[in-house]
């Protein structure tokens, strides 16, 4: 079987390579040889080009034997999983490496060389952009603990027995969406003014019909693309810094999980604009909301201008824990090391707090109360 | 022509005292006056006799008086019970002539809460009487005379026991009720406090949220408002009167004010 997978090899004594984050290269495990993306671009841009190839053909293969023969039988005992599954025969071990039929990057389970199916990202499926990882696992890990620190209601046991069970980083596939919203909207306004006259406060309101319109111009709203991720992970390590975008390249995989997107853009382009159409909203309302006491949206229309659509691969550590036997997933941006990811709340903790804060307060204020009124 | 009126108006009233004193001298002295009517016979019975009791237990008169002359209005209503207080032999207990009186002028719907003599000034402080007056002047308010007049009584009873108690309804009497009520205050302020902070603390746990906004993929300086129209629509204006505890203060020092002619009061419109 011709091969659809390429492993990236160091020139100088063929151990596998990866790419480091901190230094933006790829880098020898074996020998500590360093080299530039570009470099090794060039070394396997005939390498990937024939796996292309190879994946397109086995893929037209498959499709020609689906249209001829009836081969639902021979996998029937994998059920619904088997369809998404996909065997490759690793370049280095031989081995097969199955995973799921999203997956671009990943490593051999036998060898542990990294590896890479530049099929996934041929042609149509290639991605436009890809933000290189900044940060490392160790910073994932020492991340995942500094999280922990300040956490009130965190469980002891949850630190104490607490264990990475997974830790990966992954290129995750995000849509990027550009547009410009023009926005009206319509407000009820209020101004209070108060003021004295004898033995009276007199207080005026005026009420105002206020109207804001403008353009909001936004770039690179991203949506995750992958259906694998977790949305709201995906959407609270955000942002991420598109100055550092670099153009696709197969060379910042090899180290790392990818996968290409398993959501299309017109499957995330609705989530892209709700929040597009908020902030437009938002913006308007700030501006009106300046001059006077109150503010309320009575009616809002927003167009949007739609724009062009990019596709990037951004980078993500994912990290899982096992707690009562329960998984906890956290995420870290591999750019920012912003993290995120959702704790465990003990109870007892969280009343001992509430009595002790409540009770505290009432013996403060009500002393003072005592003493000053 | 008018000070002439008033001051015949008075010694009317003086006269139908005295002959009243006379009348119910064998019985129950009197210590309500109601020429007007505004009570009827059961109520004013009831009604005398409680301030007959109460007088009696504390040695200290309580009385209380209603009078339609429309010669008696806002301005001159201290003067005319203090005139009658003194003049009128029937009202106060003993020599000393101790006694709380609550005058009340249906007319210009005005009323004067007096005390006098010793124990009635004791008893009845300043504080005490601003006390006694929120009670009855929301009831004479709504035209609820008998009402007015019974939580009146019952208010004297409750000052003059606090009074022999050496204890007497004073300004500290409103600091041990927002002693009471400021704990109260405050425990409501306490649990909300607690919800907000442990509500802070709960969200910090849980920080994988779906966005809903776009505010990182926008330029601030490349928002373009095209059109900002604010257009009048009407105006409200609404006059809070200053009560008053914001006011004056009066009610504040504690203690009972007491004028050269040896008389404390306190009065308002109801």
């Amino acid at each position: 079987m011709a091969t659809q997978v390429t492993n990236y090899q160091c020139p100088a004594c063929t151990g596998p390579l990866h790419f480091v984050g901190e230094s933006g290269l790829l880098e020898c495990d074996y020998c500590q040889s360093r080299y530039a993306v570009e470099e090794i671009d060039k070394e396997y841009a005939a390498k990937n080009k024939k796996a292309e190839e190879n994946f397109e053909k086995e893929q037209q293969k498959k499709d020609k034997e689906q249209s001829w023969w009836d081969m639902s039988g021979l996998n029937s005992h994998w059920g619904e999983d088997g369809a998404k599954m996909k065997a490759y025969s690793c370049p280095s071990c031989a081995a097969e490496i199955i995973c799921d039929d999203t997956t671009a990057a990943t490593s051999c389970p036998y060898c542990g060389n990294p590896s890479i199916v530049p099929g996934q990202f041929g042609g149509v499926l290639k991605p436009d952009y890809v933000l290189p990882f900044k940060l490392s696992h160790e910073d994932a890990k020492k991340a995942l603990k500094d999280y922990y620190k300040g956490k009130k209601f965190l469980p002891k046991e949850f630190t104490a027995k607490n264990k990475i069970s997974e830790l990966k980083g992954v290129y995750v596939p995000f849509w990027l969406f550009s547009c410009k919203a023009d926005v009206d909207v319509e407000f009820d306004a209020t101004s209070v003014t108060t003021h004295r006259e004898g033995n009276y406060n007199v207080t005026t309101t005026a009420h105002y019909d206020v109207r804001r319109s403008g353009t909001v111009p936004f770039e690179n709203i991203p949506v995750d693309a992958s259906k694998n991720m977790p949305d709201a992970h995906m959407d609270a390590v955000e942002p991420f810094d598109y100055s550092q975008l670099k153009p696709f390249s197969m060379s910042y995989l090899p180290g790392y999980l990818a996968e290409r997107y398993g959501q299309s853009a017109e499957e995330s382009v609705e989530r892209a604009e709700t929040r597009a159409i908020n902030t437009a909203v938002e913006q308007m309302y700030e501006d009106a909301s300046i001059s006077f006491s109150g503010c309320s949206v009575r009616n809002k229309n927003v167009k949007l201008e739609r724009g062009k659509v990019h596709y990037a691969l951004l980078p993500v550590y994912m990290l899982t824990t096992k707690y009562n036997n329960q998984n906890y997933i956290f995420a870290m941006n591999g750019q920012t090391g912003k993290f995120v990811g959702n704790l465990p709340v003990s109870k007892s903790k969280y009343w001992t707090y509430f009595l002790g804060i409540a009770a505290s307060v009432t013996a403060v204020l009500g002393t003072a109360i005592m003493l000053f009124l | 022509m008018k000070k002439r009126l008033f001051k015949i108006s008075a010694l009317v009233l003086i006269l139908s005292l005295i002959f009243s004193f006379g009348v119910f001298a064998e019985g129950t002295k009197q210590y309500v006056y109601d020429p007007v009517y505004l009570l009827t016979d059961s109520e004013y019975a009831e009604l005398n006799t409680q301030a007959a009791e109460i007088s009696e237990k504390y040695g200290c008169a309580v009385h209380f008086v209603i009078t339609d002359d429309p010669s008696v209005n806002y301005d001159n209503i201290q003067v005319y019970s203090e005139d009658m207080y003194l003049e009128s032999p029937a009202l106060g207990y003993g020599d000393g002539k101790d006694g709380v009186m609550l005058v009340l002028g249906t007319y210009d719907r005005c009323y004067w809460l007096l005390a006098y003599g010793d124990k009635g000034n004791y008893a009845f402080t300043d504080y005490g009487k601003d006390w006694m007056s929120k009670h009855f002047v929301d009831k004479f308010g709504n035209d609820d005379w008998y009402g007015g007049f019974k939580v009146f009584i019952e208010d004297c009873d409750y000052i003059l026991g606090e009074a022999e108690k050496g204890k007497p309804v004073d300004i500290y009497y409103e600091e041990t009720d927002v002693g009471v009520e400021g704990y109260g205050i405050a425990l409501v302020a306490g649990i909300i406090i607690a919800f907000i902070v442990c509500g802070i603390f709960k969200s910090q746990m849980k920080t994988a949220n779906i966005a809903t906004n776009a505010k990182s993929y926008f330029n601030r300086s490349a928002v373009e408002i095209t059109n900002r129209y604010n257009r009048l629509l009407h105006t409200t204006v609404t006059r809070t009167e200053i009560s008053d505890d914001d006011n004056d203060g009066s009610s504040s020092r504690g203690g009972t004010t007491v004028n050269s002619r040896g008389f404390s009061g306190k009065g308002g419109r109801f």
